[in-house]
């Protein structure tokens, strides 16, 4: 499961570098108030400063973004992300959410997972949605969490959530060694057996004054996780600096599953990495991975299967438009450098909204044939009758 | 006193079929019982097959866009036997994981172009009834045949011109979602003449094949 949700994150990267903001997109859409709120203070933000589009070149991208770090918008501080951690990446929701061009593509998957749950808690006073930072344990280990940036008290947030359950769920605190914690259950009920079972909704940890873990259905936290020290100096000062360009971010301290459970081929080639997706031109996308390895051989061969894999994923997803996925597959090149593997894509804002509108042909088509489909079944139902 | 010797060849004849009665299972059991299987997969070699499979996502990838950039309608791959069997070792790997609390494990390999099974039924007291088998798996026209070439019940030899047919990739034919999903991105398979397995994918299904390997738990 966690692995599966792994490889989604992966491939939603992937996509997120084929969807970013057009900032000239209009939308109609009713937006739940959270997104709604964050994007007014995006559009007050952007009338202040108008944007400027950086031009760099690929191989310059990185530079561009430390020596040119943007208008941070959050105070918020990730002072608590534990060395456990495989895997850690902040992803820019709020940004990916601002327009309807991301929005096809983020809404079926992963993504819309983890904004659905975060809405679920009241976790700041303007009902912002926060820019989560997502931790993986070693995936055999099965064990990953949310941390978020808060602006309520823990019990602010518990009195809000127990007016919003009601009955319906209940909602407990209690302090653990790391700090306040947050459980909301609910009663499981059998059909059968009517045998009542409790079972978790969401657990919240309360690391610091500003940030929170998170815990949902079926993922609950894990106390373990948190027993370690803190990120180093330099990883944390990526997640706190990110400049508002970037859409996702991600650091990688070993490949986060073993040999025999990576159709990837990358577990045992790999010993660090780095993700960078920016938005680099208004309505174009970069993303940027860099892969360590332990010699020149490893990081040669974890290039050639990053294109084998990237190359499988183009075909799955796009082989309906076949224009569109030579494009897509001119777009993305692989390379090794040293003990360093590196996979680059470049996306023009022409590519993306060729994208965007497959991605909404695909959807109307599947919703279509469900419409059909329903109408059949209504059809036979309703002549057996 | 003595016996009539009719009565004597009664109680011979009695005897006898009392005896096979009683005996024919004992020798059955003997036949079909044999101590537990143990496949342990040992992480050297999972780290190996892993390189093998990549090796194939490979081919696969090789295969599914041309050197002009095109997707060809049908995708030809030819996997080498050494391949094939590492597949098969992380396949088997993962049903024992699954298979493990039903007392069912199972080990799989390729020689000669055909699928050779162990299984192994768990019984009290650590003895098992292991059946081996070897299968030439075919894919044409929808069709999917297993023609077994060679088929036992511990020591006790069954008759191997059994054939499985499925025919076309239908919810009735295959139960499991996922082996539905992976034949119905595979046009045609069969046996290489090199000991190999050649198959052809159907480019535009293979998204079917990759949540596979990616849910696999």
């Amino acid at each position: 499961m966690i692995r599966t949700r792994l490889y989604l994150m992966a491939a939603a990267f992937l996509l997120t570098a084929a969807t970013v903001v057009s900032a000239q997109d209009d939308s109609d859409d009713k937006r739940p108030r959270a997104i709604t709120a964050a994007e007014q203070l995006a559009d007050e933000e952007a009338k202040k400063t108008p944007s400027k589009p950086v031009e760099t070149k690929p191989a310059e991208v990185k530079t561009a973004q430390v020596a040119e770090p943007a208008e941070k918008k959050t105070d918020y501080r990730f002072a608590e992300i534990p060395d456990q951690a495989a895997v850690v990446f902040k992803l820019n929701l709020n940004k990916l959410y601002s327009s309807p061009t991301f929005k096809a593509v983020a809404d079926s998957g992963d993504v819309l997972a983890i904004r659905n749950d975060l809405m679920q808690i009241p976790w700041t006073k303007d009902g912002a949605l926060p820019d989560p930072v997502i931790l993986y344990a070693p995936c055999l280990g099965s064990s990953y969490a949310m941390l978020v940036g808060i602006d309520r008290s823990g019990s602010e947030i518990r009195d809000l959530l127990a007016a919003k359950f009601g009955k319906s769920k209940k909602v407990e605190s209690g302090k653990t060694g790391l700090g306040e914690k947050i459980t909301v259950t609910y009663d499981k009920v059998d059909r059968k057996t009517k045998k009542v079972t409790p079972r978790t909704e969401a657990e919240i940890l309360f690391l610091t004054g500003k940030v929170a873990a998170f815990g949902r259905k079926g993922c609950p936290l894990d106390l373990g996780f948190f027993a370690g020290g803190k990120l180093s100096a330099e990883e944390f000062a990526k997640f706190q600096d990110l400049p508002d360009n970037v859409v996702a971010a991600g650091v990688m301290r070993s490949f986060p599953v073993a040999a025999s459970e990576d159709p990837t081929g990358l577990a045992g080639l790999v010993t660090s990495g780095e993700l960078m997706v920016t938005e680099y031109a208004p309505g174009a996308v970069s993303l940027v991975l860099d892969l360590n390895c332990k010699n020149a051989k490893d990081a040669e061969l974890a290039a050639r299967r990053m294109k084998s894999f990237l190359r499988i994923t183009l075909v799955s997803l796009f082989a309906a438009d076949k224009t569109l996925f030579q494009e897509l597959n001119k777009s993305c090149s692989t390379s090794s450098s040293g003990n360093t593997a590196k996979l680059e894509v470049k996306l023009t804002k022409n590519t993306m909204d060729r994208v965007r509108a497959f991605y909404l042909l695909e959807k109307a088509i599947a919703s279509a044939a469900t419409d059909v489909a329903t109408a059949v079944v209504k059809g036979v139902a309703g002549g057996k009758k | 006193m003595t016996m009539k010797p009719k009565t004597k060849k009664t109680l011979i004849i009695l005897g006898s079929v009392l005896g096979a009665i009683v005996l024919l299972p004992v020798l059955l059991a003997l036949l079909l019982i044999s101590p537990s299987a143990n496949y342990v997969y040992m992480p050297d070699q999972a780290e190996a097959d892993s390189l093998f499979v990549a090796e194939i996502v490979d081919m696969i990838s090789d295969s599914v866009v041309d050197d002009e950039g095109n997707i060809p309608e049908i995708a030809e791959v030819s996997i080498p036997a050494e391949h094939v069997r590492a597949l098969l070792r992380q396949v088997a790997y993962h049903i024992n994981l699954k298979m493990k609390e039903d007392g069912v494990a199972c080990s799989l390999d390729w020689r000669d172009g055909a699928l050779a099974a162990e299984c192994s039924y768990s019984l009290p007291v650590s003895k098992a009834v292991i059946l081996r088998g070897a299968a030439v798996p075919t894919l044409k026209y929808g069709v999917f045949t297993l023609k077994t070439v060679r088929l036992s019940a511990g020591r006790l030899p069954l008759p191997s011109s059994i054939r499985i047919v499925k025919d076309g990739i239908t919810e009735e034919s295959f139960k499991d979602e996922e082996a539905r999903q992976a034949f119905s991105t595979v046009h045609h398979l069969e046996p290489a003449d090199d000991g190999g397995l050649r198959l052809g994918v159907y480019p535009e299904r293979i998204s079917s094949l990759i949540r596979l390997l990616v849910s696999g738990d």
